[in-house]
């Protein structure tokens, strides 16, 4: 530190200073202008490109390449999800461009990476709504979707979401679709079904600071357990981060109810089933969202017998989901996450509605396009979806985990 | 314009984290550790999207918060001034990471978990511009008036300054006091900006990004600030290929600066050109001259 | 009620550990040390490595792991923080300019092994470390062995390391230099040196704490360190910073409150009660509950602008 900075700053060093940073700035945006003129921050381009080829192909007037945005959680907390999301989206768009499913026309995704971060999802999606791409596919966090919903509808620019499943994202008519079943969808079946195995009495444990999971445990579940006559001893929200759920699992395994919901979101899961088992707790626990065996596979043999309902069924043997879980399995080496299943759709949701678009092609075309496939429903690697105001309902199915794999035990 | 239009959010994103930016810089540069401002980022955030969806107009929200928030400050820096350097730091490190957890256990007031979203009121780009340019202003006048050598003085011997006459106290109670105040327009401009704002996403890692902003520009003033949080907000855009190694490239970068260029960029350039000129004096009377032997 | 006492011995366990170490580097050195929280995952993810390929036994693995962790904090005493205080004007540049550094540092750590996982937890099996229940009393009581091997651990580690800084050489000079560095270098204690070693005890202690807790929970996920960190703090803040009978005291203290919190009180606010305590410790009682006067790190102590010249045989 010298006796320069205790002088004041004279008027030529301030305009000298100042104008090194206006250099500075105008310089580096010439620099980003040049450098993020080229697409994607991570993740890959779908397969084909635009090499066009005439594109005069059947009664619709579709352009030889269908672009999209898919803005996912691709890093961060939530990664793991993001990344199944676009696993599965990628699967779906080499299936469809490949089998000439719209004709000569290529979808193309261009992926964006949010970092599980709301303010990213946000200036992603304005972005993308300000260029030239004909639909976006939405992040899967419900603080990201929420945010963002508002944006992609007043810039009318078709959307689909997947998970994302806060209040306030889909709005009948608008240009927001969702391929997930919000959980009070898929709940009922599960609550019918513990109350058929004697349940009366149960304690949540769930993730207060997740909005999908505190939600199930604070609004859709208890109102449920109430018709079906089952009494909640206990409701225990943690804080994302907790590791040690050793007091947790003292106080329930000293209630002892005769079930315990866990829900958490990716792996969080097994640590608390772990506790529960260690602290001698012996009953039913069940779960949602996140149980699934990459998740329970810590857990071994102390998560046997747990039970959860979930949209997606691999075991399935209708022709769609097994072609997918086949598909995924070449191309990816591991069995497919139900949020594959949900990106896969996702593009295959898209790709019905472009079917369904007449006229000349514009966003506006393209979102009745989609109302109208919606509308009709199809069968996708989550079964035969059925859309009501634009947003998947779908009764589930419900599973079980043997220790090491994953049996369905009751499903639609 | 399509460029601007394009990446709009991530401009308005800058102007926001130079104002929290300077929130920090404000009190780096007399020496006192505090990171509260940060605190107040959130909580300004929630009560202008609280008042927004009770009808209140932004230009009142904004101006409501910022007062409000600046009495706090000074009302926290009392008790607070008491604390020297890291009992400091870890206060307010402590304080910036409760304010999440109450607000998610907020019940419906504050939205849970999920927290607020369909904020009615908006602040256009311009206005933005607008308010970091009058921000800038006031707290370039702080810093070259009275006040700004004050600071300078208190972080290099506290004790000498006390034996001069200065105030400490006064002077950290307004160093807290304007943090604060700019934290808490920094957050509820921030609501506006997204029309959402939610407990997630306040954590280790803003912290640690805002304190970045601050440090990697020059904490020595508020340019330094500015440019540290364009710098900061804009890296991963230009660095895109480098994905997910982002955090670990930005961990270098603040070791690096520590320990290559302390004052900052700011401190840097401003050695640069010192060092040119004292050449080119030197050049003309071979005369070493008394800044020389100083440093 | 014992289950209680029993879980709480175990986290609280981890939390003295784990708080003395950062209390140690903060009232030695002045580095309050962000990074702390990534060498206790550094361990935790040692541990998990070696788990996963060797099958070696516990009681090789635990000294192998805490001298890996060690040698990272020497390293970066070497390259970085050493550099840093011989730069600074004044002993908060100093401290400034080492927080800000290990936070760089600890982000370079956290994500070299985000990358390593993916993201994703990993698991280190109950078999391989050979964890299992020792059930007593039946049904009132589980405990595992590795929580009876933490407790242990723990309170032998306190006890020597609280001895060897009241009697030997080496903690008398440690003493000394965390007051006066500069005298010691006159005394003929090499300060720098004695500042690497306190950092590798420093570093150790965490990667200890880390390697326990990461087997007892079987789960090791890159950021497990970071929550940790506030914790310590309140640990240091209710002990006194430099008191190691504080922090011992402070960490089973939490971990007990912790646990009684969830056990009877509104559950999701189990985090925010370190937080709620350093600030009420701090604004009520500023020098801990079990203030020090001998090597304590005073509050009102700005006279050691000497720490800066701990590389130069004579200062000014």
């Amino acid at each position: 530190m010298t006796g320069d900075s205790i002088r004041p700053v004279r008027r030529s060093q301030y305009k000298r200073a100042v104008s090194a940073a206006a250099i500075l700035a105008a310089g580096s945006m010439a620099v980003a202008a040049c450098s993020s003129s080229s697409p994607a921050s991570s993740g890959s381009t779908s397969g084909a490109s635009s090499t066009g080829s005439a594109n005069v192909a059947s009664s619709t007037t579709l352009p030889s390449t269908i672009t999209v945005t898919s803005i996912q959680d691709l890093t961060g907390a939530v990664g793991p999800v993001g990344i199944s999301t676009q696993d599965g989206m990628n699967l779906a768009v080499k299936a469809i461009n490949s089998s000439h499913m719209l004709g000569n026309t290529q979808i193309q995704i261009t992926y964006k990476d949010t970092q599980t971060t709301q303010s990213q999802a946000v200036a992603e999606a304005s972005a993308a709504a300000s260029t030239n791409v004909d639909a976006i596919f939405g992040p899967v966090l419900s603080t990201e979707a929420v945010a963002v919903a508002p944006i992609v509808e007043s810039a009318k620019i078709p959307t689909i979401f997947t998970q994302a499943g806060g209040p306030g994202v889909v709005t009948p008519g608008g240009y927001v679709f969702r391929v997930t079943a919000p959980q009070s969808d898929y709940q009922p079946n599960l609550v019918k079904y513990l109350a058929a195995h004697n349940v009366k009495t149960v304690t949540m444990l769930y993730d207060s600071t997740v909005p999908t999971t505190a939600g199930i445990a604070q609004t859709t579940l208890p109102p449920l357990f109430k018709s079906a006559g089952i009494s909640i001893k206990g409701s225990y929200g943690w804080a994302e981060g907790t590791s040690d759920f050793s007091s947790y699992a003292t106080k329930v395994a000293s209630e002892n109810p005769d079930a315990v919901g866990v829900e958490g979101i990716t792996t969080e899961p097994s640590p608390v089933i772990i506790a529960l088992r260690n602290a001698g707790y012996k009953g039913l626990i069940f779960g949602g969202t996140s149980f699934q065996a990459f998740t329970l596979q810590a857990a071994g043999q102390q998560a046997k017998g747990v039970i959860w309902a979930t949209d997606f069924d691999q075991n399935s043997t209708s022709p769609t989901t097994a072609a997918f879980v086949k598909a995924y399995e070449a191309a990816y080496k591991g069995a497919p996450l139900d949020y594959a299943a949900e990106g896969y759709d996702a593009v295959y949701l898209l790709a019905y509605g472009l079917k369904d678009t007449t006229g000349t092609f514009s966003r506006a075309a393209l979102q009745a396009g989609l109302a109208k496939a919606a509308k009709a429903g199809f069968t996708g690697a989550l079964g035969h979806n059925v859309f009501v105001n634009q947003d998947l309902v779908e009764p589930g199915y419900i599973q079980t985990y043997t220790g090491s794999a994953v049996e369905t035990i009751s499903g639609s | 314009m399509g460029y601007f239009t394009q990446n709009e959010v991530l401009f308005q994103q800058t102007l926001v984290y130079m104002i929290l930016a300077i929130s920090i810089q404000v009190v780096l540069r007399s020496g006192v550790v505090s990171l509260a401002s940060i605190g107040f980022y959130t909580l300004g955030a929630y009560a202008g999207a609280i008042l927004s969806k009770d009808g209140w107009p932004s230009l009142a929200i904004l101006v409501l918060v910022t007062l409000v928030s600046g009495l706090v400050g000074y009302a926290f820096g009392r008790p607070l001034a008491r604390l020297r350097g890291l009992y400091l730091a870890m206060a307010t490190l402590a304080f910036d990471l409760v304010i999440p957890i109450l607000l998610s256990n907020g019940g419906s007031f504050t939205g849970g978990s999920l927290g607020l979203y369909g904020i009615p009121v908006s602040i256009s780009t311009g206005a933005l511009v607008l308010i970091v340019v009058v921000v800038i202003y006031v707290v370039s006048q702080i810093e070259r008036g009275w006040m700004g050598r004050v600071s300078l003085a208190l972080r290099s011997d506290e004790d000498l300054a006390r034996s001069m006459g200065i105030r400490v106290s006064r002077e950290r109670y307004l160093s807290f006091a304007i943090s604060a105040a700019l934290g808490g327009l920094a957050g509820s401009l921030n609501g506006m900006l997204f029309r959402a704002v939610s407990p997630s996403g306040i954590g280790f890692g803003l912290i640690t990004l805002v304190l970045a902003m601050a440090i990697i520009g020059g904490r020595d003033s508020w340019l330094g600030a500015i440019i540290g949080a364009y710098l900061v907000t804009w890296l991963p855009q230009w660095l895109g290929f480098i994905g997910l190694y982002q955090n670990l490239f930005f961990g270098l970068i603040l070791v690096a600066v520590m320990l290559f260029f302390p004052d900052g960029l700011l401190g840097a350039a401003r050695l640069g050109v010192s060092s040119l000129r004292r050449r080119q004096i030197a050049g003309r009377e071979q005369i070493p001259t008394g800044r020389q032997m100083a440093t | 009620m014992i289950q209680v006492i029993a879980d709480s011995l175990a986290l609280g366990s981890v939390y003295v550990l784990f708080s003395l170490g950062l209390s140690l580097s903060w009232s030695v050195l002045g580095l309050l040390n962000l990074a702390h929280g990534a060498q206790f995952m550094l361990g935790a993810y040692f541990a998990f490595l070696v788990g996963e390929h060797f099958h070696v036994s516990l009681l090789i693995v635990l000294p192998l792991v805490v001298v890996a962790v060690a040698l990272t904090s020497v390293i970066a005493d070497l390259l970085v923080y050493r550099r840093l205080r011989i730069r600074a004007g004044t002993p908060a540049e100093s401290e400034l300019a080492m927080l800000v550094a290990s936070i760089g540092l600890a982000a370079v750590a956290e994500t070299i092994v985000q990358n390593a996982t993916s993201g994703n937890s990993e698991f280190i099996p109950s078999s391989v470390y050979g964890v299992r229940t020792l059930s007593t009393g039946g049904s009132v009581l589980h405990i595992t062995n590795i929580q009876v091997l933490m407790t242990i651990v723990t309170i032998a580690l306190t006890i020597a390391f609280a001895a060897v800084v009241k009697w030997t050489r080496f903690g008398r000079a440690m003493r000394a230099a965390a007051v006066d560095p500069a005298t010691c270098e006159l005394l003929g204690v090499n300060a720098n040196r004695l500042f690497s070693v306190t950092m590798a005890i420093s570093g150790g202690m965490a990667g200890l704490a880390g390697v326990l807790l990461g087997i007892y929970l079987s789960n090791v996920s890159f950021q497990m360190g970071d929550p940790l960190i506030t914790k310590a703090f309140a640990v240091i803040v209710i002990g006194g910073v430099g008191s190691i009978a504080g922090a011992a005291i402070g960490g089973y203290v939490l971990a007990l409150a912790e646990t009684l919190v969830v056990i009877y009180g509104p559950a999701s606010y189990q985090d925010a009660i370190s937080f709620a305590l350093i600030i009420i410790v701090l604004l009520v009682r500023p020098t801990g509950l079990f203030a020090q006067r001998r090597w304590q790190r005073s509050l009102w102590d700005t006279s050691r602008r000497t720490r800066s010249c701990s590389s130069r045989r004579l200062c000014t």
